[in-house]
């Protein structure tokens, strides 16, 4: 049981699971004699069907303290959204316990609780008061919540006509300005314009700076690492790692690629070995990715030049190696692999029993989302490898606000346009 | 969270049932263009068509009260118990977007429902005063217990309502057997009929129907200035307790799952 019921804790989730049915929501009509029962005794989720039923998260426990800012991470399907919807009270637990102590507000989907043939003004009220305000405390901060949105043209508008954006700003207006206790915020602010984001980051941080508790879900690493006190790493539904936020990272990555090598597990090594055997001979000791000045980094702008520098200890003489360096994408996918023998260049003697480093220098044209470096070290046959490492240092490349996908290739759009001669329409003969 | 802590917090969430309430009324007459006209359109027609059809046509007793008010007294009570009933069936599932999303009382729903129906009603009552005024029904002292019937009634509505909505997120079925089971329902109230037809070993299973008791009782209070018949009034209110009850455990029971039907 858990032994450190802390006191300060304003969210205590208990060795908490949470069990889905699959399948329509609906009874047909003879399971339905039979369910009813059932489902009035409050057993419904206790049925014999047990492959009917999926488990979303399994006896996860934690703590958050008042003013902690808690991260959730991890991969799809991994019970994020089911631990906003516990924590929201939205749904309840299968199994054990959850204390929330204070007034929450939840941005859990975008827009929702929003209807859209409402004006804008006319739904702010409507949130408010689903989210439990007063029409008084409304009016009160009627015009911080319009003016944070930026709405003031729109505000008549019905939000039908708004863009996601708009939606996004609005929701996250009102959620902020109902002073909540614990704030919980999904996916949604990634829909908003970088300005915004900016601007909600800003003012999340300030609201935990005077207390508030920050519950953060996000794929979003970045901001993530950027916001966070501490953060948690979901895995099918259980918690398989707390601790810092890059930490977290670092176990992200991890299962990420043992995901990616599973996948493409046949795309590996399709650089001329054919030989999968690490011979031994030598030992990568460190892979480190550093910038300009030195500085280790996991985070990086696109089209950061960086320096990948790789230590390697000798065992035993190498004449002329090949070495390797190679970027995946968290899914495995190869983004660019680099290596000597096809620059023309030779390595030269190695003496075993010494240590080397050698550097590589990489512009890192490449876009939002986790990467993993790594590299190795074969034989001047290429008969093998004295050492390969797949995912030594993983990294993070922030967003241009711009363009998505893996590569930037610096797109710009010219707008010289062609007006052409519009053509008649010539009726058809025959 | 006891019985006690869930009406305080519905109590809380008050605003929320009356903004709703405005949202639904809003909705339902914005697009239309008679607006408001037709709550009090609706049963106005209904009573006509009744007019034509039972007392013209069939020529149905009216114990000696002319059958438009007759009609009329049952049929105003009766649709505010049909729309209710009819909205606040369907009204968790039409919501299931915000149910899956946020957290507020869900019984919410089902109130306000009951709540722009009686907007709805209030209008109608208008028009029955104008029909008082027109076949000189005095006002009378027993008059004074129409709000306890009033209350009986809510309860009933509140109490189908409650349950009915809960059941139906889970069995579908019920949003689509409403209209004929509120037909059926119709037929076995003394709403175009007297109960005075109704054969005397009947009787007694007929007043079963707390709807029948209510719009019975409704008719003795207004149009015939008479005390209601205690037994009968006092069988709708235990039944409607017992129906508001069983509502209410069973939307208290099921809420908690509404969330989890995708």
């Amino acid at each position: 049981m858990l032994t450190s019921s802390n006191r300060d804790a304003v969210i205590r989730v208990e060795n908490v699971s949470k069990r889905y049915r699959l399948g329509a929501g609906q009874y047909s009509l003879r399971e339905a004699i039979y369910a009813l029962p059932r489902l009035l005794a409050g057993r419904n989720h206790q049925g014999a069907e047990v492959n009917k039923h999926v488990w979303a998260l399994k006896d996860v426990t934690f703590e958050v303290k008042k003013g902690e800012v808690l991260g959730i991470i991890g991969p799809n399907g991994a019970g994020k959204s089911t631990i906003l919807k516990l924590l929201s009270q939205v749904t309840r637990p299968t199994h054990g316990q959850i204390h929330v102590g204070g007034r929450i507000s939840a941005l859990i989907e975008l827009g929702a609780g929003f209807h859209p043939d409402l004006t804008g003004r006319e739904n702010v009220y409507l949130n408010g008061a689903i989210m439990g305000l007063s029409q008084k405390d409304i009016r009160q901060r009627f015009d911080d919540i319009v003016a944070f949105a930026e709405l003031e043209r729109f505000i008549d508008t019905p939000v039908k006509r708004y863009s996601s954006g708009m939606y996004a700003r609005l929701g996250f207006s009102i959620a902020v300005h109902t002073d909540p206790e614990v704030l919980l915020v999904d996916e949604v602010l990634s829909v908003g314009d970088v300005a915004f984001q900016r601007r909600s980051f800003e003012r999340m941080q300030q609201m935990c700076k005077q207390g508030l508790t920050l519950v953060f879900v996000s794929h979003n690493l970045q901001a993530v690492g950027a916001l966070c006190d501490r953060v948690i790493l979901l895995n099918k539904g259980r918690v398989s790692l707390q601790g810092t936020p890059q930490e977290a990272i670092d176990g992200y990555f991890a299962a990420m690629s043992g995901q990616g090598e599973t996948d493409n597990g046949t795309d590996r090594f399709r650089d001329g070995i054919r030989d999968r055997i690490i011979k031994g001979g030598a030992k990568i000791l460190s892979v480190r990715l550093v910038d300009d000045q030195g500085v280790e980094r996991n985070l990086v702008r696109p089209g950061e030049e960086v320096k990948v520098c790789f230590t390697t200890l000798f065992e035993v003489d190498a004449f002329d190696p090949i070495i390797a360096c190679f970027i995946r994408t968290a899914n495995g996918l190869l983004v660019y692999d680099i290596n000597n023998d096809w620059m023309r260049i030779s390595t030269g003697h190695f003496r075993g029993g010494e240590t080397y480093t050698w550097t590589w220098r990489l512009k890192l044209s490449l876009l939002e989302g986790a990467y993993a470096l790594g590299g190795n070290i074969a034989l001047n046959d290429l008969s093998g490898y004295y050492d390969s490492i797949e995912n030594a240092v993983s990294f993070y490349v922030q967003s241009t606000g711009q363009s998505k996908g893996i590569a930037d290739l610096k797109g710009q759009l010219l707008l010289h346009y062609e007006v052409g001669e519009r053509k008649a329409w010539e009726p058809r003969l025959g | 969270m006891t019985v006690l802590e869930n009406l305080r917090e519905l109590y809380d969430y008050r605003e929320l049932l009356w903004m709703w309430t405005l949202r639904s009324i809003k909705a339902r007459y914005k697009q239309s263009l008679l607006g408001l006209a037709w709550a009090i359109f609706q049963p106005l027609s209904l009573t006509i068509a009744y007019v034509l059809v039972f007392s013209h046509v069939m020529r149905f007793p009216s114990d000696g009260i002319p059958y438009p008010i007759f009609a009329y007294s049952a049929v105003l009570p009766w649709s505010f118990f049909a729309r209710s009933v009819s909205s606040g069936i369907p009204s968790v599932v039409h919501n299931m977007n915000l149910v899956t999303k946020i957290y507020f009382p869900r019984a919410v729903f089902p109130l306000s429902a009951i709540a722009a129906s009686f907007v709805d009603f209030l209008s109608g009552v208008g028009v029955f005063i104008g029909l008082m005024v027109y076949y000189r029904v005095p006002i009378n002292p027993a008059m004074g217990l129409l709000p306890m019937l009033f209350l009986i009634q809510l309860l009933l509505t509140a109490g189908v309502s409650l349950g009915a909505s809960a059941l139906n997120v889970f069995y579908r079925d019920i949003n689509n057997m409403i209209p004929l089971l509120l037909q059926l329902w119709m037929y076995a109230c003394p709403i175009i009929y007297p109960v005075s037809l109704v054969p005397a070993w009947l009787q007694s299973w007929y007043m079963l129907n707390p709807m029948a008791g209510i719009v019975h009782s409704y008719r003795q209070i207004i149009l015939k200035a008479q005390l209601p018949d205690w037994p009968t009034v006092g069988m709708a209110g235990v039944i409607s307790l017992l129906i508001f009850a069983g509502g209410y455990l069973i939307f208290r029971k099921l809420e908690d799952s509404f969330a989890d039907i995708i």
